[in-house]
């Protein structure tokens, strides 16, 4: 696949934006500043960056309960996003919805969503607004292994097949939902085989290798655009921390995790087909340290910014304030 | 530089969290991600990881003690750094 060195290398400083992002949010969770839960994709950076990052703004997308990767790579801002998980006022949903609620409407961002496999139904709905306005955009819709079995994504993708909707359906496959290997959760683990029995394309993708994961995107992004229909991306990965940071992970093997770790990181890898076309070392480590820099200011900001009064606390709850008696 | 290690916050209800026992004593040399400690809170009782790599220089909490959130409860750094600032 051909592309130029700069797209390579903002692909690779994406990918350090979404891990540090996600690294500090854990660091810090632990640390007690952010509130609720939260659930980071740290080793599932080549299957998020590889799709979203080729989103154009009119395009939408859902994300999942970890979803603050696709958040901040469809263009939320990183700032905003820590003041939100810290239930800050100023926060990307004026710190109301945290972690698993957090939106960006101006920026296509329909939201993670903390109820599995939810995000299908939405994206579906969305994606026929946009065949009805004949528009060219698209719809992403994530999920992972886990919600794969979810009745709504099921749903979603054989309607979406039969309307010939816009829409990726990229499942993150890290192989494991919560504590639950896919093996013992489906009887068929090549889950991209799946799209054949809603009549739509299906591939299975080294979710780990970036350039793989963003050629079969291309295609369906493509397919999608030109109102041919969905498709179903699986991409196979591997997230290094718990489930939700804090919980107990002892049902996944130390060295299962100590091996994708070491031998299969995403960015190492990209970092590797990098500095075989000549880019030196030093640029990769200024990357990372750009990131780590840029993420550290975003929380510190975040950190100074004010909570919500108790007064606004019905505040967005009602669109109709007129009911009797009620004064907020 | 000497690092300090708190009472992580592993939930959205912990407020504190009970050491049941030291994996590791002073003097050892701690990788990150290597399990340092096993904590019993209300709801949970698992062991911890090391979000930082060093040599455990003081252990500042007991087995048995119940301490909250966030108080620091191990020095981790330099073989023979001087710790008495911190």
């Amino acid at each position: 696949m051909e592309m130029n060195k700069d797209t390579m290398l903002d692909l690779y400083r994406q990918m350090w934006r979404m891990r540090s992002f996600e690294e500090l949010a854990a660091t810090e969770f632990k640390a007690g500043k952010l509130q609720g839960f939260v659930h980071v994709g740290v080793g599932e950076e080549a299957s998020t960056v590889g799709v979203i990052c080729q989103a154009r703004l009119t395009d939408y997308t859902t994300a999942t309960h970890r979803g603050h990767g696709v958040v901040l790579l469809k263009g939320a801002e990183a700032k905003l996003m820590y003041a939100e998980l810290g239930g800050r006022a100023t926060g990307l949903c004026k710190g109301r919805g945290g972690s698993m609620h957090m939106a960006d409407l101006e920026k296509g961002i329909l939201g993670t969503n903390g109820i599995l496999g939810a995000g299908a139904p939405i994206a579906m709905g969305v994606a026929l607004g946009i065949k009805y306005k004949k528009l060219d955009d698209v719809v992403f819709c994530y999920f992972g292994d886990g919600q794969s079995n979810e009745g709504g994504i099921h749903e979603a993708m054989n309607m979406a097949g039969a309307l010939k909707l816009p829409i990726i359906f990229v499942c993150t496959n890290n192989q494991y939902g919560m504590w639950t290997p896919l093996t013992k959760a489906s009887a068929n683990v090549d889950l991209a085989k799946r799209a054949e029995g809603y009549g739509i394309p299906g591939a299975a993708v080294d979710g780990n290798d970036v350039l793989a994961v963003w050629e079969s995107a291309g295609v369906a992004i493509d397919r999608a655009r030109k109102g041919e229909g969905p498709s179903f991306l699986e991409l196979k990965t591997y997230r290094y921390y718990p489930h939700s940071v804090g919980l107990p992970d002892p049902w996944r093997p130390k060295e299962e995790i100590e091996e994708w770790r070491t031998t299969r990181d995403p960015i190492d890898r990209f970092g590797k087909v990098l500095m075989a076309q000549d880019v030196k070392q030093e640029t990769l480590e200024a990357i990372e340290k750009e990131t780590v820099d840029e993420m550290q200011e975003a929380f510190n900001w975040a950190m100074q910014q004010p909570f919500p009064d108790v007064t606004q606390a019905y505040q967005d709850v009602y669109t109709n304030l007129a009911v009797e008696g009620r004064t907020v | 530089m000497a690092q300090k290690v708190a009472m992580p916050k592993l939930g959205l209800s912990m407020e504190d969290g009970k050491i049941v026992s030291w994996l590791v004593a002073e003097g050892d040399v701690v990788k990150k991600g290597d399990m340092i400690f096993e904590v019993e809170t209300e709801k949970l009782s698992q062991e911890v990881e090391s979000d930082y790599a060093g040599t455990v220089l003081k252990i500042l909490v007991p087995e048995g003690e119940t301490v909250d959130c966030g108080v620091d409860i191990l020095i981790l750094g330099e073989p023979g750094e001087d710790i008495s600032g911190l």
